[in-house]
């Protein structure tokens, strides 16, 4: 019968062929065909695989195409064909009979009229079903259908009747072909399972041939070819899938019949293609299989665009009754599988509909109806996480699928802030589903950050094209039209404005980066309502100052307390105004600036726009004490302890926003604003900064900014000198300077102080030093005495430190202080005399020797060992020189040629510096003082008379 | 022996244009390479007239005296002697005691004529003979148990032992359908089964309970054995694992008088129908060719019957055969 041996079974039949051949060279016909019958039951073994079946299969398919050639090159000259056909008949075993009756029969197919020959095909189909087995039998109808094929594609006689005739021929080969194949499935014990839906993979193809068959068939693109398609095949088709009840089996053809016809006649049939996906077994991955589809669409649609009506918007249509209808219909359908979904159809009527954003809102107010109705739990939004995250974004994870064929179809559409900005306008389901989030706070994060990324990006690349184009209307670009946009925008941020980090995670920094985000979005939002406020409806100053209140506020709006869970969060939340209000601040300052120039320019309104100015001064102010209130608080609640260095961080800036504040106001002339942020600085100062570096680095702060300022000493020249604003602002700070705790802090920061009763000429604003001497004390705020005064303190105060060096180097700053004055003004001015600056020479000089003396006895005092080990590093150490920085650090820098460029190269020193080096510092201080002295006698001659 | 006792004369018999008459090879049943010799006989049918020429040599210079010669025609029904307890124990089995002379039973045909009166011949001499329209009440037939077989028998009479020559040959009866129905009258084999049926297709309910159900249908029950048997099988319930399917052609041979009778099953055809296991709903059709066998038309005398079944067998995975058997009516026609 046949062997079990797999190459006795393959040589088998090779040498049957070869028997036969040589009986049909002898023209034995009768003898070649019982060869042929041996040959034939090597495929009656059971055993074998479907890819060694396969192997058989071809073998033996040349061996009878050999035979047919014979028989065709015969009829019926030798032999007729239809005595053949029953001749054939008579073999005992049903699959040798069957071969070689489909041989014969389609030979026969080459000489009959078309009656007959479809009488032929109509038995052959018929006595096909003899064979059962799976894959026997599907290699059979394979075979029949292999042997048709050219008679089925013949286009000869091709009246409607001979296709339809063709195509149910193939369809019930298919049919049954697929019959076969689900039932391989459930033949045989359990565990070979996985076994055969291996095979059944294999097999498959046979199967999927027999539709692309029908495809061929009705290739040519006419109305009746699609009329066949739809009225005879398509229908039978989807029954198929439907009956088979088998998953793979559904999957499988589901996915040929999308891929093997023309996709303009998925286009017509969609909703029959649809339809059948609804009733697939439930673990069928309906998905994949609308994607394809819809890809297969979407080949269709851009090629045929150009001839589409935009507003013909019947695909999504079916689309859309299509998830109504799965969602009622199919209760097993996947969350995830829903989401999916809605992503490619979004996808797809994004392709299609470009300006349509009904559809998306519908979609996305559909899923948000789903996801109220199921009420989901938080793993189950954990679960799917990704899926959101990549509906909500518009992306598409390409990595992630699995089917590369698929994948490469379908990119993400968009990737443009305007698109998503007219999605937040436009679909308000889009920010509740968002919001609906709430339980998985990461999520929404993500999602907030991922399109306030895009803005930024956006925004920065517009703004640059703008300026190499020149061109305003940038494609890319969104446009802010009303403050009910900025709303919706916002109510969109709203759960990153309300997000608050928890420490406990291990991204701490994260929380403070998105507020950052927001804090750039703040900028963005305002750049944008500027760049277009000829079209939008934030034309003045007044508008847009209405839209930075409405951002602030829904900064703030978790202050308000309506939407908190409990106090400690609203506590959190209102930190975040830490990080975003500076923005906001900032965006005022603006403003101000704008409006300080329209005020300038139009002096019809000049009172209008100094109220506007006052206002937001206000706003500012209020701003700052938010602010300062959230610190201030902060400590009541005895929060935790690294809070309070955060907290020193933001009195700090806090502080200076305010000195700012002072100064932009000072500049524009509100005398009393400007007094008031002094002031409230200073309050700020007292009450809040307690660290004595800070302290120190507050004041020199302050002390620059009184310096600049010009509005404080009052309208009137005559009280320059008296009591006002600014005499009280400097008093205050000197006084402050003097009981900073570090004695080398008091010192500095008094001498600085000095400088506050010598006002001198700001370059940047047109300012110029005064050529005649003496009208300079009338321009500028000049005091002499107080100066004095402050050296005076200050050289006490450096003379009774403890530290010789500390008190040394002091010293020479205070000369250098005093250098200056005594280069700047006249003596009687200044009350710096040549003769003061000689004694604080001397005691300069008194006071390097004692230093000296003390660097001798240490010299001695030092061993061998230190002391080569000094000389080892002097090679090193020689090109560096120490010097002492403003807050009593110790740098080293390239001691040769030092130019302030080179004070970049500076470096911390780290350690304790030897007492050789220490020493050094103030001594090459001085001497650098002294050759100053020296140089500068040549240009002024007053220096002749201070002795170096 | 036959050195000895030589025969003197040497007789052939001859038919007429028997070189054209249409034979039939018959497999000779008895002997030695019984299964791979045969017969080539010429064939009749009935009614049909035999003529012929006996043709008597006698050994050159001698002559021979005789009685008379005479020629007849006959036929017998031969068979296996059937021992009086009703048991042989070699009946149905394919061993040597195949070979067993059958006796003839019944002699339903025997006419003779002279050919020539007594006399002596001397020279070769030829004798035509003629049996004008002879009736032959059965066909030919050559089975294990029995034989129904015709021939020509010249005998040359003696004063010693008569000198005979048999010359087989071989009879067809070719029957139509009345015909057919009236052999079915005589003998009805399932009472439930209509004469007027018999043309009709006909089904068939078979099943093991909940194991397997099968309806099948032929598109009649008698056939000529030029035709073809078609039919379909439908697959009600497949619980069983099957193999395959056959269709398999019985040729029952029944013999003896009652009650000692003995059946012998043949299997004329054996057709693979199926191939694998088929689910439920799935339909098998049948199509057998009948002219390409060598079949047995059912017949029936009083010393023995031929009746043919379809017999339809599933073999499952577990090489279990299961079988049902269903008389169909054979008939010859020209």
């Amino acid at each position: 019968m046949y062997t079990d041996n797999f190459d006795h079974a393959k040589s088998n039949i090779k040498q049957n062929s070869i028997l036969m051949k040589r009986q049909l060279n002898k023209y034995q016909l009768m003898e070649s065909l019982r060869f042929a019958s041996l040959m034939l039951q090597e495929l009656r073994n059971p055993n074998w695989s479907p890819k060694q079946y396969y192997e058989l299969y071809i073998l033996v398919f040349d061996s009878l195409s050999i035979l047919s050639d014979y028989l065709i090159d015969n009829h019926p000259k030798k032999h007729h064909l239809a005595d053949l056909y029953e001749l054939v008949q008579y073999s005992g075993n049903v699959l040798p009979r069957l071969y070689l009756m489909v041989t014969v029969g389609t030979c026969y197919l080459n000489f009959e009229d078309t009656l007959t020959k479809q009488e032929i095909l109509k038995d052959l189909i018929e006595m096909a079903r003899g064979v059962q087995n799976p894959i026997r039998g599907l290699f059979l109808r394979y075979f029949i259908s292999q042997r048709t094929k050219q008679y089925l594609l013949e286009k000869v006689n091709d009246t409607l009747e001979v296709t339809k005739f063709n195509c149910q021929f193939i369809l019930n080969n298919f049919i049954e072909m697929n019959k076969l194949w689900v039932r391989l499935q459930y033949q045989g014990p359990l565990r070979d399972r996985d076994q055969r839906t291996k095979e059944r993979k294999e097999l498959q193809i046979l199967v999927g041939s027999q539709l692309v068959r029908l495809s061929q068939i009705i290739e040519d693109d006419n109305d009746k070819s699609f009329e066949t398609y739809s009225k005879c095949i398509l229908p039978v088709l989807l029954e198929q899938v439907n009956q088979c009840k088998d998953t793979i089996g559904q999957e499988y053809l589901f996915d040929i019949i999308c891929r093997v016809f023309p996709d303009h006649y998925h286009f017509k049939t969609l909703k029959q293609l649809l339809n059948t996906t609804i009733y697939l077994n439930s673990d069928v991955d309906i998905n994949r299989l609308i994607i394809l589809l819809i890809n297969r669409l979407k080949d269709y649609v851009n090629r045929e665009i150009v001839n589409m009506d935009p507003s013909n918007d019947d695909i999504f249509q079916i689309f859309w009754q299509y998830i109504n209808d799965i969602q009622s219909k199919n209760n097993d359908f996947s969350l995830n599988q829903l989401v999916l979904l809605i992503q490619n159809i979004i996808h797809l009527s994004l392709t299609w509909y470009k300006d349509n954003l009904v559809h998306i809102e519908n979609l996305f107010q559909f899923l948000f109806g789903v996801f109220e109705k199921q009420t989901l739990s938080n793993d189950a939004i954990e679960s799917i996480d990704p899926l959101i995250f990549q509906l909500l974004t518009f992306t598409k994870d390409l990595e992630n699928n699995d089917n590369d064929d698929v994948n490469n179809m379908i990119i993400p559409i968009v990737s443009n802030s305007s698109f998503y900005y007219e999605i937040i306008i436009n679909c308000p389901s889009y920010t509740k589903l968002l919001l609906y989030l709430n339980t998985n706070k990461k999520l929404q994060i993500s999602i907030i950050s991922t399109i306030i990324d895009q803005f930024l990006k956006d925004d920065l690349s517009s703004t640059q094209s703008v300026k190499t184009s020149n061109t305003q209307d940038n494609s890319g670009s969104w446009v802010i039209h009303t403050r009910n946009e900025i709303e919706i925008l916002l109510t969109f941020l709203q759960p990153l404005i309300e997000y608050y980090h928890r420490d406990d995670d291990d991204s701490e920094n994260s929380s403070s980066n998105r507020q950052e985000l927001i804090s750039k979005l703040c900028h963005t939002i305002f750049n944008n309502i500027i760049k277009n406020k000829k079209v939008t409806s934030f034309k003045t100053i007044e508008d847009q100052l209405e839209a930075v209140i409405i951002i602030k506020n829904y900064l703030n709006s978790s202050s308000s307390g309506d939407n908190s869970y409990h106090g400690t969060t609203n506590q959190k939340n209102n930190s975040n105004i830490l990080i975003t209000y500076p923005s906001i601040i900032a965006i005022f300052w603006k403003l101000i600036r704008m409006s300080n120039f329209y005020k300038s320019k139009i002096i019809e309104k000049r009172d209008y726009y100094d109220n506007l100015i006052k206002q937001i001064f206000k706003y500012i102010s209020r701003c700052n004490n938010d602010l300062y209130d959230i610190v201030t608080f902060n400590e009541d609640v005895n929060d935790k302890i690294n809070n309070i260095e955060t907290n020193m961080r933001v009195v700090d800036y806090i502080f200076k926003l305010n000195v700012t504040n002072a100064n932009l106001a000072d500049q524009l002339g509100y005398t009393e604003l400007a007094y008031d942020f002094f002031s409230q600085a200073f309050t700020i100062f007292e009450e809040s900064i307690s660290d004595s570096k800070t302290q120190f680095q507050a004041l020199n702060y302050m002390t620059q900014s009184l310096q600049r300022t010009r509005s404080l000493y009052g309208e009137n020249k005559e009280e320059i000198q008296g009591d006002n604003y600014y005499n009280s602002l400097i008093v205050r700070c000197t006084l402050h300077g003097s009981k900073l705790l570090k004695k080398q802090d008091q010192c500095r920061s008094v001498y600085l102080c000095s400088h506050l009763w010598w006002a001198t000429e700001i370059n940047s604003i047109g300012e110029e030093e005064a050529i005649d001497e003496s009208k300079s004390s009338q321009l500028f705020y000049h005091n002499g005495k107080r100066l004095l005064e402050c050296l005076q303190r200050s050289l006490r105060t450096a003379d009774s430190i403890m530290d010789n060096v500390q008190c040394c180097e002091l010293m020479v700053e205070i000369l250098n202080r005093c250098l200056y004055y005594f280069a700047r003004g006249e003596e009687f001015e200044t009350m710096i005399t040549s003769s003061y600056v000689n004694g604080l020479i001397e005691l300069i000089k008194s006071n390097l020797k004692s230093l000296n003396l003390e660097e001798t006895t240490n010299n001695l005092s030092l061993d061998e060992s230190n002391n080569k080990y000094n000389d080892d590093r002097s090679g090193i150490i020689e090109n560096f020189e120490h010097v002492a920085g403003l807050d009593g650090q110790y740098w080293k820098s390239p001691s040769n040629n030092v130019s302030p460029a080179v004070i970049c190269q500076a470096q911390l020193v780290k350690g304790k510096l030897s007492i050789h080096d220490m020493i050094r510092i103030p001594t090459e201080h001085f001497k650098r003082t002294c050759n100053y002295i020296v140089k500068q006698r040549s240009v002024d001659s007053r220096f002749n008379t201070i002795i170096v | 022996m036959s050195l000895f006792f030589k025969s003197p004369i040497d007789i052939e018999i001859s038919f007429d244009d028997e070189e054209s008459r249409k034979h039939v090879e018959v497999p000779v049943r008895q002997g030695p390479n019984a299964k791979t010799l045969k017969d080539n006989l010429p064939l009749y049918k009935d009614g049909e007239t035999i003529s012929g020429v006996v043709t008597i040599r006698v050994k050159e210079g001698k002559r021979m005296e005789h009685l008379g010669i005479k020629v007849s025609v006959i036929g017998s029904i031969d068979m296996v002697k059937i021992s009086n307890n009703g048991k042989n124990a070699n009946f149905g089995t394919n061993s040597i005691f195949d070979s067993v002379k059958k006796k003839s039973v019944d002699q339903f045909l025997c006419l003779s004529d002279d050919l020539c009166p007594a006399g002596d011949i001397q020279h070769t001499q030829s004798y035509p003979f003629t049996f004008k329209d002879l009736t032959k009440r059965y066909e030919s037939y050559r089975g294990r148990n029995v034989d129904v077989n015709y021939y020509v028998k010249v005998t040359v009479m003696r004063k010693s032992t008569d000198i005979t020559k048999n010359k087989k040959f071989w009879v067809y009866l070719y029957n139509d359908l009345t015909s057919i129905k009236s052999i079915e009258g005589e003998t009805p084999v399932d009472g439930n089964k209509n004469i007027k049926d018999l043309d009709k297709p006909f089904r068939h309910d078979i099943g093991i309970e909940n194991c397997l159900h099968l309806e099948f249908e032929f598109s009649k029950s008698q056939y000529n054995l030029k035709e073809v048997i078609v039919g379909r099988i439908y697959f009600l319930l497949t619980r069983l694992k099957i193999r395959h399917m056959e269709l398999s052609l019985l040729t029952r041979e029944t013999s003896g008088l009652k009650p000692s009778t003995f059946i012998l099953d043949t299997t004329a055809i054996r057709f693979e129908i199926m191939d694998g296991s088929p689910v439920r709903g799935e339909t098998i059709p049948i199509r057998l060719f009948l002219s390409g066998y060598d079949l047995t038309p059912d017949m029936s005398c009083n010393y023995f019957n031929i009746k043919n079944y379809l017999s339809l067998v599933i073999v499952d995975e577990d090489n279990r055969r299961y079988f049902k058997q269903i008389p169909i009516a054979l008939y010859r026609t020209e």
